[in-house]
């Protein structure tokens, strides 16, 4: 089953293609691994899939929905960690999670501390979200996208600001919400880490697709593949 | 997610900042101190001291002379407000200040998830932007009305309790209706103006600057037209902030009975109020214009403002 596909996505910004005639797509029990360099387009396809800001072209089908009211709901079935996770500052984990169960309406109220548990911020107390470290402020927001019980997640850079213990409990954490049947669309920097999760991938240069495909079909480490893909596509702008 | 989930997760996070009980404080000791001093005011009772002007203005040589030897000071003072329908003009033209609370409501209500970014949680996982603008319009708009409707009725239960209620005259109900629907509809406009302008600037600064400006600006350029060229008087029926004095003006029987009191009372709030204030009641045609111009405050700048947010960039 396909749970997310975009087909000809493409985001302009001031006469700019930022994101460029992308088709992607993801079946459920992926973990498909978007990889670019800064300002290669990655987050702002993840805000076009979010919501968080317009298409320009083409079409997004979400849990096989493309109508926008459909679209809508079928976003209520992701959990999301775009860009550098956002909470009230004047609030605690706690308090922030509350309010969102509240606005959701789930009624487990034991969910807010299982959530914490999960992403290891069960005793941050009465702790303001403005006093988080990044780290913390990163596993907050892991905590919301886990808290509705997502069926699709969509994680950008869930290891910044990351300790090396952090990132290996995010990696931990990625293959048993996986293992859960959990699909999930997830962008870093840190490629070897990346290779440990990920199923499949697509590289995104400039705003455009330059390869997509099973991690498994890759000759060599990911690293090595990444940076000679991107090397080729440099040529190719040249040419 | 409906909007009744969305409305008490706003009540669940505005409970626990300190913000909105700062905001009750500062208006419960405005409301204490305009009450207060308004029961305190006294007037100076004059009588005619002598009866013979033409031999005092013949004998006397300075303005102070003439004043002194005419009038005489009574010596016991008597209270500008005997009574709490006495006072009800005072009370209902409160509402004026009331603007500057909703605001500043709408800021604590709605511009946080702006301010803090966390608005993006709940658009990016289905949350119907549509619903989300409602919501925080149906809370700003209960609170509008809650603090108006308290500004009200506190205002009048401490006038009673300190002066007594006093004899209203027979229509004094049917003003007093009547001016708390105008001033809740024109408030409702304030807030759905207010609203619109965060939504759009997605900043409390800028809100509170353009807010400012959109309650200061028209009027000085309606007034400066209208010193110009009398017939541009009639801009200000189109105004919100003079709708709002207009409609005090409903009151203006009692104000006659009470020797004009409003219009005192009016100048005590000072600025621009006392010179657009509502010297005279308002005709069918105004009151009409009002309703209109409010009710399309409220749905125009509701309207549009759901339409600019739901294609809005979301930081």
């Amino acid at each position: 089953m396909t749970i997310l596909k975009t087909t000809n996505l493409t985001k302009v910004y001031s006469g700019r293609a930022v994101v460029d005639n992308v088709d992607l797509e993801i079946k459920q029990g992926d973990v498909f691994g978007l990889i670019g360099q800064n300002g290669a387009g990655k987050t702002t396809l993840m805000r076009m899939v979010t919501s968080l800001t317009s298409i320009s072209g083409g079409s997004i089908e979400l849990f096989g929905k493309t109508d926008a009211k459909d679209l809508q709901e079928a976003r209520g079935r992701m959990g999301c960690v775009v860009e550098t996770p956002a909470f009230y500052p004047n609030l605690s984990a706690v308090q922030n999670l509350e309010y969102y169960r509240i606005q959701k309406g789930i009624d487990n109220q034991q969910i807010v501390t299982e959530a914490l548990n999960t992403v290891g911020l069960g005793n941050t107390g009465k702790k303001n979200f403005s006093n988080f470290s990044l780290g913390m402020k990163q596993r907050l927001g892991l905590a919301l996208a886990l808290m509705a019980r997502p069926e699709f997640m969509i994680l950008d850079e869930p290891t910044n600001g990351l300790d090396p213990v952090g990132i290996i409990e995010m990696r931990d954490l990625i293959k048993e919400l996986n293992n859960r049947g959990v699909t999930m669309l997830v962008s870093s920097h840190i490629l070897s880490e990346l290779a440990h999760v990920i199923n499949r991938y697509a590289i995104i240069h400039h705003g455009k697709l330059i390869s997509a495909g099973l991690i498994g079909d890759i000759d060599g480490n990911l690293e090595d593949f990444y940076v000679n893909t991107i090397r080729e596509a440099r040529s190719n702008e040249y040419r | 997610m409906s909007i009744g989930k969305i409305i008490k997760a706003d009540i669940y996070r505005i409970l626990r900042g300190k913000a909105i009980f700062i905001t009750l404080s500062v208006l419960v000791a405005v409301l204490a101190l305009n009450v207060g001093l308004s029961l305190a005011m006294t007037r100076n009772v004059f009588r005619f001291a002598h009866e013979d002007f033409g031999r005092v203005l013949q004998e006397a040589t300075t303005e102070g002379e003439i004043l002194d030897t005419l009038f005489r000071q009574e010596p016991s003072e008597q209270f500008v407000f005997e009574s709490a329908v006495e006072m009800m003009p005072f009370i209902l033209a409160q509402a004026d200040n009331l603007i500057w609370f909703i605001l500043a409501a709408v800021i604590i209500i709605a511009a946080p998830m702006f301010t803090s970014g966390a608005i993006k949680n709940g658009i990016s996982t289905g949350l119907c932007r549509t619903k989300l603008y409602l919501s925080k319009f149906i809370t700003t708009s209960v609170i509008t009305v809650l603090i108006y409707l308290f500004t009200v009725f506190a205002s009048l239960l401490v006038a009673s309790l300190v002066r007594g209620f006093g004899n209203p005259h027979d229509l004094f109900w049917g003003e007093v209706f009547a001016v708390i629907g105008g001033h809740t509809l024109v408030l409702l406009a304030f807030n759905s103006v207010a609203l619109f302008f965060l939504f759009i600037t997605k900043r409390s600064g800028a809100t509170i600057g353009i807010f400012i400006a959109f309650n200061l600006v028209p009027p000085f350029i309606f007034l400066l037209l209208a010193n110009w060229m009398e017939g541009f008087q009639r801009l200000f029926d189109f105004e919100l902030s003079s709708i709002m004095r207009n409609f005090t003006s409903l009151f203006q029987p009692l104000v006659d009975e009470a020797g004009n009191l409003f219009g005192a009372v009016n100048i005590g709030f000072g600025g621009l109020g006392a010179m657009m204030g509502g010297s005279s009641v308002m005709t069918t045609e105004q009151i009409l214009i009002a309703i209109c111009l409010s009710a399309f405050y409220i749905v125009g700048g509701t309207f549009f403002g759901v339409l600019l947010f739901k294609k809005a960039e979301i930081k």
